[in-house]
């Protein structure tokens, strides 16, 4: 195709273009709005330079096999292929055209995108001409944003679930995550959990996300632990908030996991140890999983059990303070009460 | 003073008011404390505590849903201060047009001029702690954050104020203890009304533990929500009579709430200011896009408005494409995607309703029956404005529109509410087309009164407690004027 004509000079103001280092030659050119040239050059030009519509202009195309995307544009323009006009005054009906285009409703949709057909065309007419070139977009990828601090975060519950369980935690409605930020953060952000981005709900003191049940499912196909990141969209960066830990269901378990952790460890004949507001002594035990009919076992004694499986914690209320009134050590064990099994925690030391 | 019912009134004693408000949230706390001093003694009846319900309480919010899905459990605060306790402090107004009787809408229209709530309106910013009064958004936020919605345009840029929020049981439990005038009583569940020849004369209170008291008042108060307000009055019906203020058969119909819909995105400007920010006062804004109001009644539309938040572009229609010379010629500068949110005002519909089931809780009430329904008019609403915003958009060189959820079955059975229930007890100044009258007492009845969103005869889409403060505020006034 060579239809390029020579440019012609407008009467508008002018610029000083430099036309090539080989020829040497410096002209005095037009403002672009002020270039003269065909209508089809115009459009081609406008077309080409177009940015990331490769996707809607293959669309119009396909919806429009037989289609000549270029001139049903000018045909749209009421322009003939070859006939002069100055750039600003293609741009100008160019406008005019896509705005009356949304005013009476001809439009193409594209990925939901409601377009002018024109500017549909201009699209496809870039595809036309660039083919393979076209100009692609691709959005912003979560995965690929680097990190940054977004907020300052203070704390965030529930930090766990049991399967089969809704999320959980005193205050918050069922499924629901709580941030605790030091300023509230801008509504756009996102908070991303294995791969599914979540609106934020945000507040002065921070924000919230509504866990979809979906999501909850996905999570509970296996135990384990998910990633809990929060997404800037438009400055495209990220920052790791923490995870959300999936913890075997009660029902599922075999029976215990390994003890991670327990104490206190250690206290003196009689003294009240890790006191409760009731005067009681406590046991607390960090346990991934357990039978959900656990109970704690002081020197064989069945002590008051608190179990909260989705924290994986076990606690205990001890009210009666001659279990540890004489020197010596004493096993503390996990009882299945309904099978029997039991695992020893570790040795309560009590001094003299 | 603040007391337990259980352990400041005798089983089977009956304590003698001026005044029973039944409900201590937003509107029962505003009337009380405006009306201590003026002459009344009070009985503010709070059916929870001064701590969130344990799940006994809880379970007396059980109810049967029948329609639309809805979330009753966590819509409710059974405990003083009631809602304003998990409110978000947004508030904004009724507009005029809410007002008005849109015959497109069928049963829309206020027996009240917005102006006869302006003096209230504006006391009751002082009391929720709003800093500006002012909506206008175009006079607070920079006009380049936000979409040039001209006359033409069918639009107009709106805003939210915001309260701290305040919760009321911080903000006056103090002073209401302090108080001669108020008794407030907790855990006092009004399980009965009796009344005579459309006179209230005494009120029942039953405790989850059996204790039952009552209370005798010159006037009552039901300042409870937009579903506890008409329970109370259904169980007034006796021997084939129908209920307090249901001569109409107005009461538990018209449910009416702010149903959310996120119809898509929209590509405009990079920059807009549509979340919440700091206006040039330092006051708390969230500017939103609403319907002009001629827009409206040309175009037989709801009102609504639109919440814009910046979100990631998509590949499909990235913002680089709408610099192509002459797609979007207003835009100005770069582009960007939004994410836009609805929130849509119902037109009144007796179908959507409240009613009692045959079921009973455990203070013997019959359980409610919660059957929310939105008209089909309503979604073509909604549908037609984001039409409309499609042509202001494009038609006028500002951005376009990405409307990706038109309206379907699945979408409707996925709308969200606000957690606003209003309509249930609505206003109208003719005792055949609803509950109370202008005043807020309930047709039909001498002493007894409404002051709860359940009265609101439209909608909007403003929050609702910045009204009820306003129209309880007014009553108090009425109710002084009274006693005077």
């Amino acid at each position: 195709m060579n239809r390029r004509k020579f440019i012609a000079m407008g009467t508008g103001g002018v610029a000083l273009v430099g036309v090539g280092a080989a020829g040497g030659v410096w002209l005095l050119c037009p403002d672009p709005a002020d270039l003269f040239s065909t209508a089809d050059m115009h459009v081609d030009e406008i077309a080409r330079s177009m940015s990331g519509v490769a996707g809607a202009g293959r669309a119009w195309l396909e919806a429009n096999p037989n289609a000549s995307a270029g001139k049903l544009v000018l045909d749209a323009l009421d322009l003939d292929a070859g006939q002069e006009i100055s750039r600003g005054g293609l741009t100008e009906s160019l406008a005019e055209r896509v705005e009356s285009e949304f005013a009476n409703d001809h439009i193409f949709i594209h990925e939901d995108w409601w377009l002018a057909e024109t500017e549909a065309r201009l699209a496809a007419l870039h595809v036309t001409l660039l083919g393979a070139d076209a100009s692609e977009s691709s959005a912003p990828r979560f995965e690929d944003a680097p990190e940054a601090e977004l907020v300052s975060l203070q704390r965030y519950n529930p930090g766990s679930v049991e399967q089969g369980e809704p999320l959980s935690h005193p205050g918050l409605p069922e499924n629901v995550i709580w941030f605790a930020t030091a300023a509230a953060p801008p509504p756009r952000f996102r908070v991303h959990i294995d791969g599914t981005s979540l609106t934020i709900n945000a507040r002065s003191s921070g924000f919230s996300v509504q866990v979809p049940d979906a999501l909850r499912y996905r999570l509970f196909e296996s135990p384990g632990s998910h990633e809990i990141w929060l997404y800037d969209p438009v400055v495209d960066r990220r920052q790791r908030l923490g995870e959300l830990r999936v913890v075997e269901a009660a029902s599922e378990r075999d029976g215990f996991c390994e003890v991670a952790a327990w104490g206190p460890q250690q206290t003196q004949a009689g003294a009240t140890f890790n006191e409760q507001p009731d005067g009681a002594s406590a046991f607390w035990i960090r346990i991934e999983c357990f039978p959900e009919s656990t109970v704690v076992t002081l020197d064989g004694t069945e002590i008051d059990t608190t179990l909260r499986p989705a924290d994986g914690l076990i606690t205990t209320h001890i009210l009666d303070h001659s279990l540890y009134r004489e020197p010596g050590q004493y096993p503390v064990a996990l009882k299945d009460a309904r099978t029997g099994e039991s695992i020893e925690v570790g040795k309560f030391v009590v001094t003299p | 003073m603040i007391e337990d019912i259980r352990t400041s009134l005798d089983n089977g004693s009956t304590a003698e008011f001026d005044l029973a408000i039944v409900g201590a949230g937003p509107a029962g706390i505003t009337l009380a404390r405006e009306l201590g001093g003026r002459g009344y003694r009070i009985a503010l009846l709070e059916a929870g505590g001064m701590e969130p319900p344990d799940d006994d309480a809880r379970k007396l919010y059980d109810a049967d849903v029948v329609g639309l899905p809805y979330p009753i459990q966590a819509s409710r605060q059974r405990f003083f201060g009631g809602t304003s306790n998990h409110w978000g402090g947004w508030c904004r107004p009724q507009d005029d047009v809410d007002f008005e009787t849109r015959e497109w809408m069928p049963l829309t229209g206020w027996p009240l001029e917005r102006g006869q709530l302006e003096e209230y309106y504006h006391r009751a910013h002082e009391i929720l702690a709003i800093d500006s009064r002012d909506y206008e958004a175009a006079r607070h936020t920079e006009q380049s954050a936000l979409l040039p919605a001209d006359e033409a345009s069918g639009f107009r840029n709106a805003a939210f104020r915001f309260s701290p929020p305040l919760r009321f049981k911080d903000a006056f439990g103090a002073e209401l203890e302090a108080s001669n005038d108020i008794s407030v009583f907790l855990h006092a569940s009004v399980v009965e009304i009796d009344h005579d020849g459309g006179r209230i004369t005494r009120v029942g209170i039953r405790t989850l533990d059996g204790h039952q008291t009552s209370i005798r008042a010159g006037r009552y108060v039901l300042a409870a929500g937009g579903l506890e307000v008409p329970r109370l009055l259904l169980h007034t019906a006796r021997d084939g009579a129908p209920a307090l203020g249901n001569a109409s058969g107005f009461v538990g119909r018209c449910f009416m709430e702010h149903f959310g819909y996120t119809p898509g995105h929209i590509m405009a400007r990079a920059g807009l200011k549509y979340h919440r920010h700091q206006d040039r006062n330092g006051h708390s804004i969230m500017p939103a896009v609403a319907p002009r109001p001629d827009l409206m009644h040309r175009e037989r539309l709801n009102n609504c408005c639109l919440l814009l938040t910046a979100t990631e572009p998509d590949a499909a229609w990235p913002p680089g494409a709408l610099a192509t010379p002459g797609l979007a010629r207003r835009l100005g500068k770069a582009a960007w995607r939004y994410r836009v949110q609805m929130i849509n005002e119902p037109t009144p519909n007796p179908e959507s309703r409240v009613l009692l089931s045959d079921q009973r809780d455990a203070l013997g009430m019959r359980r409610l029956v919660l059957d929310w329904r939105i008209m089909d008019r309503d979604l073509e609403s909604v549908e037609a404005t984001v039409r409309y915003l499609v042509r202001w958009l494009g038609g006028s060189g500002l951005g376009r529109v990405q409307f990706s959820r038109p309206i379907s079955p699945e979408t409707t059975e996925r709308f969200t509410g606000g957690m606003h229930h209003m309509g249930t007890t609505r206003m109208s100044a003719d005792s055949g087309e609803g509950v109370v009258d202008t005043n807020c007492r309930v047709h039909g009845t001498e002493n007894l009164y409404v002051a709860s969103s359940a009265v609101f005869s439209a909608a909007g889409y403003s929050n609702p407690t910045l009204t009820i403060v306003a129209l309880s505020l007014r009553l108090a006034d009425h109710l002084g004027a009274l006693k005077a």
